[in-house]
């Protein structure tokens, strides 16, 4: 079943036994393996012959590489093998080699790769290589970089921002004019702002474990990975070898978070090691490697000005963003940052006239990447905190202020967006009423301060990343045997937000089964369909379709067979604990045992199994890539941040007591994992705004570990509620929509707008940390901060 | 100089071949096969590898091999019993205290050297003695709330035994 597949099988909602019921069967399929250490990752396979591979990386930020000296190396009893550029000239993209020939670009780029017999020999050869660098000029401010006759990033004659990716959406509803909107504006709210660098930092680092097999020329590689099928696809480019010769499997993922949607380095240097020394080969990288190589953040430049009415309803909105995107990504996914941040920017309120601009610049440091909320983060940082002040200056509650334009169902933005179910406001009402502003606005002591944020975010992506046939998401398959035990073949990458066990609730609840009945093939390119991966908020919504019309495929076939036998229409039928039933008027009494059916139904076929197949996609013209109107996702989800904090004013600490979230994601599946994504949303966000922060020096990284690079313990999280009973999508799977992801986005702006409220410090720029706070205050001794100061003494 | 080293692991007496430099975490995971405990860091800073050293939490990435000559080390794989699983893995699946769950066997090793030493944690005991196990996923409501539980159950389990 495709796309367009007759609903009139699917389960009806009053038939729900596990879909977000709080005491159901549902439980977690990985839950066992889990708890007990049995899960394994990537890199937890290994074999008594493995090897290991590790890389010498680039110690400076732009050079030319002169020469390279192995030779002690080789000598090095316990050397299996190394590799130059030149002895694996692999360019998988038209700027990204796997090892590095003529110019490095960045602090860390691969140079050197060597094979040994364990991680000490590796290590110890890896000190006898020596490598001489001419070193050129770099440039690190992305400002810099986009000025004429900057230095060239790339080394090849491209200027460093018209060649890269560039998003620039004009456009207007109802035939209005931009200028005309902001010539009228009651009031212009203008705003500059800056976001900083930080990491995905997922607590299993990137692993790969490569076995090859001469006489099939296949390799079989067990990768942490979020897009197998990108992995199979860019290890055949890389090899120039047809995709059935890669075997990519996708085992238990530690966190992701968008780091692992990428095909690294160390992948296809695992690869090759394995092909030429025919023995197992294990690639771990290290911390320090995960956070110098594995394109975090982008840091943004944001430039947003917004014309209002009267009643500070949004008229137009003009913005100009600046993405430091580091040395790489001029050629490949990164087009998806540039046009996912315009989109931003148009959400996620109405706003009929619009002039979004967004490019990805070029400079001599780690390449930035997708992360958790891409772009979202950063731009919603912006736009949130301009609304803020916008409210404040027009003397408009917050909370009216973004009513008044927020998002509704029916509103088709000028950026091409279609809003389907939408909860918005409700959010935001939700929001205000929990944190009982009416009665306690007007009631802070100096110091004490109440934040909140609105934003959206998409619930599944248009790209289906490779080329695809209609491009189609997820193909996914479900197999019932004769004894009726089911199988479900289906690649939705669980990267540990749980895409295992939803699809198998889903297979469940459509064939009215218990969760350990239906069986999840283990998941690879060769075992079972595509799956583009967990990227895009896209799982649950384009994936759960897939494997709900896979599932409901064969629930018909199931049910045609037992209709005919009774003689009722089948779509009245349906399969309700293990029983198919007929809910026909005077045919309610009719019941057949699960097994029996399946065996009837397999008996009339002539013997054939019954298996049902089910696809998914949202389809669009590709459109938004070229800044062009385009409804990007299938739907769309909306939340409000909400948090009460107070500030010491002398230290610049912040004690957040109470976080609340708001989020539309429709019908939510399973409560707890709902929840679960929220509080995991809150953690990543509060880590965002106050205590994450890269520092680089001269394209340096300052702090590549856990010790430097503050991460949020159990000790600083505050206590959360959350909230998101709103109506169901009429597109999801069961009405599911996003969940993880954008939620990320309204943290750090609802906290920035909490301080404000708390010292009257204004806000331009993150990390939120203390330092940053206490200098702000110190600069710019607002008011408030110093009343509060004052009842200190 | 390779030594044999004997301690007893998971209740067993175990004897191997070891490097003076080995860390108990390699040690573990590729001379053992005990892949249960996790590797994040390399640098006692992420409590991945939290495996019990005489009923104490320690970091087995920064804990050498040899220093465990004649101790008692649990990994996760040494706390269910029987095929019975440990009461505080019980509740971390109960309550949904895991995502990806890389961090989640240093985590059930932190709480059970908490919980053996201290059967009635306040939450701010729960939250100090898992400080040093980073999880990336959950925004540590769940893991606490877990562990809360497992004591609760533990608890009850004495007073009826
Ligand atoms: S691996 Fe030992 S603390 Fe991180
Ligand atoms: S569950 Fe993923 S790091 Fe804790």
């Amino acid at each position: 079943m495709n796309r367009f597949a007759d609903k009139e099988y699917f389960r009806k909602p009053e038939d729900f036994r596990l879909i977000s019921k709080d005491e159901s069967k549902y439980v977690h399929v990985d839950a066992y393996e889990k708890v007990t250490g049995k899960a394994k990752y990537a890199g937890d396979f290994m074999a008594p012959d493995m090897y290991v591979a590790k890389v010498l990386h680039s110690p400076i930020p732009k050079g030319k590489i002169l020469s390279i000296d192995t030779s002690r190396a080789e000598a090095l009893p316990g050397v299996k093998g190394i590799l130059t550029g030149k002895d694996f000239p692999i360019r998988i993209t038209e700027d990204i080699e796997i090892l590095v020939q003529g110019q490095v670009r960045m602090v860390g780029d691969p140079v050197v790769a060597v094979c040994a017999i364990n991680e000490e020999v590796a290590e110890a050869a890896l000190e006898l290589i020596d490598v001489q660098y001419e070193p050129l000029t770099p440039v690190f401010d992305p400002l810099e970089s986009i000025k004429d006759g900057a230095v060239d990033v790339q080394g090849y004659g491209y200027n460093n921002h018209n060649f890269g990716p560039i998003c620039h959406q004009v456009g207007s509803n109802d035939g209005k004019d931009i200028d005309e909107e902001f010539a009228k504006a009651a009031y212009v709210s203008v705003g500059d702002y800056k976001t900083h660098r930080i990491q995905h930092a997922p607590i299993e680092p990137h692993a790969t474990y490569a076995e090859y097999d001469p006489e099939k020329v296949q390799w079989t590689v067990y990768q942490s990975t979020t897009m197998s099928f990108g992995d199979q696809h860019w290890l055949s480019v890389g090899f120039n070898m047809d995709e059935s010769h890669f075997h990519v499997i996708r085992p238990y993922v530690g966190g992701a978070f968008g780091s692992k949607s990428n095909w690294p380095y160390s992948e296809f240097i695992a690869c090759e090691f394995a092909r030429r020394t025919l023995h197992p080969v294990r690639f771990v990288l290290t911390r320090e490697e995960e956070f110098q190589t594995m394109h975090g953040r982008h840091p943004f430049i944001i430039h947003l000005e917004t014309a209002h009415a009267e009643n500070g309803k949004v008229l137009a909105k003009k913005t100009s963003q600046i993405l430091d995107g580091g040395a790489y990504g001029v050629s490949h996914s990164q087009y998806a940052a540039v046009n996912l941040s315009v989109i931003w920017a148009a959400f996620p309120y109405k706003i009929d006239a619009i002039d979004l601009l967004s490019r990805r610049v070029l400079t001599n440091t780690a390449e930035g990447g997708a992360m958790r909320g891409y772009t979202a983060c950063q731009v919603q940082f912006a736009n949130d905190l301009n609304m803020q002040y916008a409210a404040e200056a027009m003397g408009i509650d917050p909370i009216e202020f973004r009513l008044t334009s927020a998002l509704e169902s029916g509103y088709h933005s000028p950026a091409g967006l279609i809003v389907t179910s939408c909860a918005f406001k409700d959010t935001l009402r939700d929001a205000a009423a929990f944190m009982r502003w009416e009665e306690r606005k007007n009631s802070m002591k100096p110091g004490e301060g109440i934040g909140f944020a609105g934003t959206a975010f998409v619930s599944g992506t248009a790209s289906p990343v490779l080329n695809s046939p209609n491009q189609v998401q997820t193909n996914a398959t479900v197999r019932v045997a004769f004894n009726g035990q089911v199988s479900l073949y289906s690649n939705c990458h669980d990267n540990g937000q749980g895409a295992d066990t939803v699809m198998v609730a889903i297979v469940a609840e459509e064939l009215g089964l218990d969760m350990d009945e239906v069986k999840l093939i283990q998941p690879s390119t060769f075992h079972a369909g595509y799956d583009s991966g967990a990227y895009g908020s896209r799982v649950t919504f384009l994936g759960g379709n897939a494997v709900r019309r896979a599932a409901v495929d064969a629930k018909r076939q199931i049910l045609e067979y037992v209709a005919a036998k009774w003689d009722v229409e089948p779509h009245t039928c349906d399969i309700i604990d293990h029983q198919v039933i007929c809910r026909d008027l005077g045919h309610e009494n009719l019941s057949m045992p699960w097994k029996q059916a399946v065996f009837g139904c397999m008996t009339t076929h002539g013997g054939d199994e019954v298996v049902g197949v089910g696809s998914y996609y949202h389809r669009t013209n590709n459109q938004q890539f070229q800044g062009k109107p385009s409804n990007y996702a299938p739907s769309y989800v909306f939340s409000t941040g909400a948090c009460h904090l107070n500030v010491d004013v002398e230290t610049g600490e912040i004690d957040i007591d109470e976080f609340f979230f708001a989020h539309d994601c429709g019908q939510a599946l399973n409560r707890r994992a709902v929840e679960a994504q929220l509080e995991g949303s809150i953690y990543s966000g509060l880590g965002y705004a106050c205590y994450e922060e890269l520092k680089l020096r001269d394209g340096k990284m300052l702090n590549p570990n856990f010790r430097d690079y503050r991460m949020v313990t159990a000790l600083d999280m505050p206590h959360i509620t959350t909230k998101f009973d709103y109506p169901p999508d009429p597109e999801g799977p069961f009405g599911a929509k996003e969940c993880g992801e954008g939620t990320t986005a309204p943290i750090a702006p609802a906290i920035a707008n909490a301080i404000h409220m708390a010292t009257g410090i204004h806000i331009t720029e993150l990390p939120l940390d203390p330092e940053h706070i206490w200098r702000m205050i110190q600069e710019q001794k607002p008011e408030k901060a110093m009343a509060a100061l004052k009842a200190m003494e | 100089m390779k030594k044999i080293l004997t301690f007893t692991l998971n209740g067993e007496k175990t004897e191997v071949i070891c490097e003076p430099n080995r860390s108990l975490l390699d040690l573990l995971r590729d001379d053992l096969g005990l892949t249960g405990t996790k590797k994040g860091c390399e640098e006692a800073e992420c409590g991945a590898c939290t495996v019990l050293l005489d009923g104490r939490p320690v970091n087995s990435c920064a804990t050498l091999a040899v220093e465990c000559e004649g101790h008692d080390v649990v990994t996760i794989e040494g706390i269910a019993r029987n095929g019975e699983l440990h009461p505080i893995q019980k509740q971390f699946i109960e309550k949904w205290a895991f995502q990806c769950g890389y961090c989640t066997p240093g985590m059930i090793m932190s709480a059970k050297a908490l919980l053996d030493h201290n059967p009635h944690p306040t939450e701010t005991e729960i939250r100090e003695a898992i400080e040093g196990n980073l999880c990336r996923c959950t925004g540590y409501a769940k893991i606490v709330e877990a562990i809360a539980a497992a004591a609760a159950e533990m608890n009850w389990e004495a007073e009826n035994a």
